[in-house]
């Protein structure tokens, strides 16, 4: 494949010569001692494949076993291998449950979301500080919650979006699993950031509403009738969650208005 | 694989595990975790892609557990699982190659401590290079050669991982290897680089 000057040694024989996976390594060593030409060939395949050993190797934290197995334990739940008690009042007390009809899951959503327009409409001029002002102590936080917010409300979009769809024969949600890829770094970014900064309730919503987010980004662009129930069902549950947390955090958090109330369109949503 | 035997109690654990005792689990899921990251960050080379592949590669060993045999390393096993969620993911985001882009900021790029200005430009720069070459090749031809270079898997494992001949998986990592000397070599000739 790489027949190269000398006639003898060809470059796969080198490869596996370095990787000590060579047929007859006791020919190539000879070979490499008697030819001049073969000897700087291989010497500049080390020095190219050292030069890869130099890629960085991050170095996770001690405890991130902990932190996967937290993501972790959930989903295994989720996925109904094997369930206790817990779940199952969990689930019999979940909103889908509680309030079966989808149609009325989302009106509720689009309720609290005109409520919170309103309230935010009401109290954020009188939060504005003039330009230059320094943040109070808790500046940096309320921007955060104003992001996150933020995030919850496209996130909710996007949930009442995919519990609405149509679910006869093969479902196209590829719109969805772009705006769920979209979605998904920021969700990460404000949950580490819920994590570190000790809100525990914040983050473990930002992690279900994760899952979901990276099944969807994840998944194909078509569903069966039967995925699309199962997601739905998951749906349901995270909802009323990102409803009930979004409206609180958007609540505590727009104290210092910095950027348009409108995001801007990108893949066709507003993100 | 380095290091993968598990501790002496790991086949009581995953005796456990099978059984259905999750704490079980929890443990093999703690025990390896970090070591499965590792793999994953060198096949996907971002944070975010191995953070997914680390979380897919616990899900679905948790659902082939019953497949696993115990006669091998749980390690191995799990290397394999996280070869095929990479593999799977690069080839779903091949139209949207992540590795290109900055490299993370949340870890110290390289560990030699103190290092010079000099240094740390040339290693930022063999580092983009390396990380250049390495978005040039297909998923197969990463996954063969990071296996190959980065695990010290023999080639014979790696056809295993990617369920392809021996023969082919020879031609990936050569192509994966011509690859890299094509984008690496004639910059490492010319700026003498004595790589550790």
């Amino acid at each position: 494949m790489f027949r190269l000057p000398d006639p003898n040694l060809r470059d796969e024989e080198l490869v596996l010569y370095y990787y000590g996976e060579a047929r007859n390594p006791d020919r190539i060593r000879r070979c490499l001692e008697s030819s001049p030409s073969a000897r700087a060939r291989y010497d500049e395949l080390c020095r190219v494949l050292a030069a890869v050993d130099e890629l960085p190797a991050p170095e996770p934290p001690e405890d991130y076993g902990a932190q996967v197995w937290s993501r972790l334990a959930p989903q295994l739940r989720d996925r109904g291998s094997r369930r206790g008690i817990r779940e199952w009042i969990a689930e019999s007390l979940s909103p889908s449950v509680l309030f079966p009809p989808r149609r009325l899951v989302a009106a509720g959503a689009l309720v609290v979301m005109l409520a919170v327009a309103f309230v935010a409409g009401r109290y954020w001029p009188a939060a504005q500080r003039g330009i230059g002002e320094p943040l109070p102590p808790s500046g940096r936080e309320r921007i955060m919650l104003t992001a996150v917010g933020r995030h919850l409300e496209r996130s909710q979009r996007l949930l009442v979006e995919l519990a609405n769809a149509a679910g006869n024969g093969g479902v196209d949600v590829a719109d969805e699993r772009a705006w769920a890829e979209e979605l998904l770094p920021a969700n990460r970014l404000y949950r580490r950031a819920s994590q570190h900064s000790g809100k525990a309730a914040l983050a473990a919503v930002l992690d279900e509403l994760e899952r979901v987010l990276l099944d969807l980004a994840r998944g194909p662009e078509e569903i069966s009738a039967a995925e699309l129930e199962e997601l739905r069902s998951r749906i349901d549950g995270i909802l009323f969650k990102v409803q009930i947390v979004g409206s609180h955090v958007r609540r505590r958090g727009p104290a210092t208005p910095q950027a348009p109330t409108h995001p801007p369109v990108a893949g066709g949503h507003e993100v | 694989m380095k290091n993968d035997a598990g501790p002496p109690d790991e086949a009581a654990v995953i005796a456990r595990a099978r059984g259905g005792d999750d704490e079980a689990f929890r443990q093999l899921v703690e025990t390896h975790s970090r070591e499965v990251f590792r793999l994953a960050y060198r096949l996907t080379g971002n944070q975010e892609n191995a953070e997914d592949v680390v979380q897919e590669t616990f899900l679905r060993a948790y659902r082939a557990l019953h497949r696993f045999d115990s006669r091998s390393r749980f390690g191995t096993w799990l290397h394999r699982i996280t070869a095929n969620c990479a593999t799977d993911l690069l080839r779903r985001s091949q139209r949207d190659p992540r590795w290109d882009g900055p490299a993370d900021e949340n870890f110290d790029a390289f560990a030699s401590a103190e290092p010079g200005p000099e240094r740390l430009t040339l290693s930022a720069e063999i580092e983009r290079r390396v990380r250049s070459g390495l978005a040039k090749l297909t998923p197969t031809e990463r996954t063969a050669f990071v296996l190959r270079h980065f695990e010290q898997q023999s080639i014979a494992e790696i056809g295993r991982v990617l369920g392809s001949r021996t023969s082919a998986t020879k031609q990936a990592v050569f192509r994966a290897v011509h690859k890299l000397r094509q984008e690496l070599a004639p910059w490492v000739e010319e700026n003498h680089v004595q790589v550790a």
